[in-house]
């Protein structure tokens, strides 16, 4: 085994470990397995390459060095469209509660001497309890 | 000011709401509101979270004020004062910057233009009217803004990130802004678009001065704008 092996096969099976421990702490089966089996098949691979060369020529690819970029690369790209999905969504959310808490602190602006009576006023008045949209 | 607004007639005025959004803008916003105040009409300003006394400037006229607690954009700046307008049974509405550049006479011009039209939105275009002092690398990056619109909305417009437009009530309600920074300007009309409902464009004089060109749009600016409308469309 290389330097690197020494390294990251431990790291990899220990967090395969970590994960097959707090499985249940995620709702459904099939997440906490997912982590178990991804951390599991990174040690495989880390300490057998040859395995990621037989899986690039099933695949039609030829090297294994070229699978592991490629599936890297996907990956890459998927998880950042789902950190930014999710930061979107955080960010609507996080805007539509200021909102509410703008709207339901509306504040009426004096009529100055200079103004005379509120000339714009037309009775209106902007409830507290009013839900916004 | 370069000319007396005309005033909006009072069976109008009750019904007609202009949203300012405003961030930063206590030095400017005094002037803008007299305007909007000399053409009648109900005015929300919307403090988008300044730290410089705006909503307390604001305060000092006969018009209502909403403070965000914290700095969101200028397009959910717009939402709000749109939602508060709609509450308060708005039947049209305006949207007007804070910062001096937009003329108040043009909101005459705007209302009229949904009435005579049958239109449910009103957009002012710069670029039918005037924009005496324009800067070359703005005009340009406009004139690209209305490219790109065409390309990704499909909608015609001669000015695409044009403040101060007008709606009513049953347009309003198609918008919702969900882009809270300066990319509401395409989002609202690929709203519009969707919606189906009338559009119109009318003349407007915008007035640039030094501060509104120092916080108004950069070229770095555009192009994460651009960036970002993609990446959004990508998601959808």
């Amino acid at each position: 085994m290389n330097t690197f092996q020494w390294f990251s096969i431990p790291i990899c099976v220990g967090l395969a470990i970590v994960a097959f421990v707090r499985r249940r702490a995620l709702p459904g089966r099939a997440p906490g397995m997912f982590w178990v089996l991804l951390w599991f098949a990174a040690a495989t691979v880390i300490a057998v390459p040859q395995i990621s060369t037989l899986v690039a020529r099933w695949a039609g690819i030829g090297r294994g060095a070229d699978l592991i970029l490629y599936v890297a690369a996907l990956s890459g790209m998927l998880i950042a469209r789902y950190l930014y999905c999710r930061q979107r969504r955080m960010e609507i959310l996080v805007t539509e509660l200021a909102r509410r808490e703008a709207l339901r602190n509306a504040q009426r602006g004096a009529s100055p001497a200079g103004y005379g009576p509120n000339p714009n006023s037309h009775g209106l008045t902007f409830e507290p309890d009013d839900k916004p949209e | 000011m370069s000319q007396q607004p005309t005033r909006i007639p009072e069976e109008l005025a009750g019904r007609l709401w202009t949203v300012v959004p405003a961030y930063n803008e206590s030095i400017r916003i005094g002037e803008a509101l007299e305007g909007l105040l000399e053409v009648g009409g109900n005015v929300v300003v919307v403090d988008d979270g300044s730290s410089d006394g705006t909503a307390a400037e604001a305060l000092r006229r006969p018009i209502w004020v909403i403070q965000h607690p914290m700095n969101l954009g200028q397009g959910a700046a717009l939402q709000s004062g749109i939602c508060f307008a709609l509450k308060q049974g708005a039947e049209y509405i305006v949207t007007f910057d804070a910062d001096g550049q937009h003329n108040p006479g043009d909101i005459g011009r705007l209302v009229e233009s949904l009435i005579l039209h049958h239109a449910d939105y009103a957009l002012g275009s710069r670029f039918l009217g005037t924009a005496p002092g324009i800067p070359w690398t703005r005009w340009l990056l406009l004139r690209l803004a209305v490219v790109l619109t065409r390309v990704m909305s499909g909608i015609s417009v001669t000015d695409t990130h044009n403040g101060i437009r007008a709606m009513t009530r049953r347009g309003a309600e198609q918008i919702r802004i969900t882009l809270d920074g300066m990319e509401h300007a395409s989002e609202i009309l690929e709203q519009i678009a969707a919606s189906g409902l009338r559009l119109v464009e009318v003349p407007v004089q915008i007035r640039y001065s030094a501060g509104s060109l120092a916080k108004g749009q950069k070229g770095s600016g555009a192009f994460r704008l651009a960036a970002k409308l993609l990446v959004e469309r990508i998601r959808q």
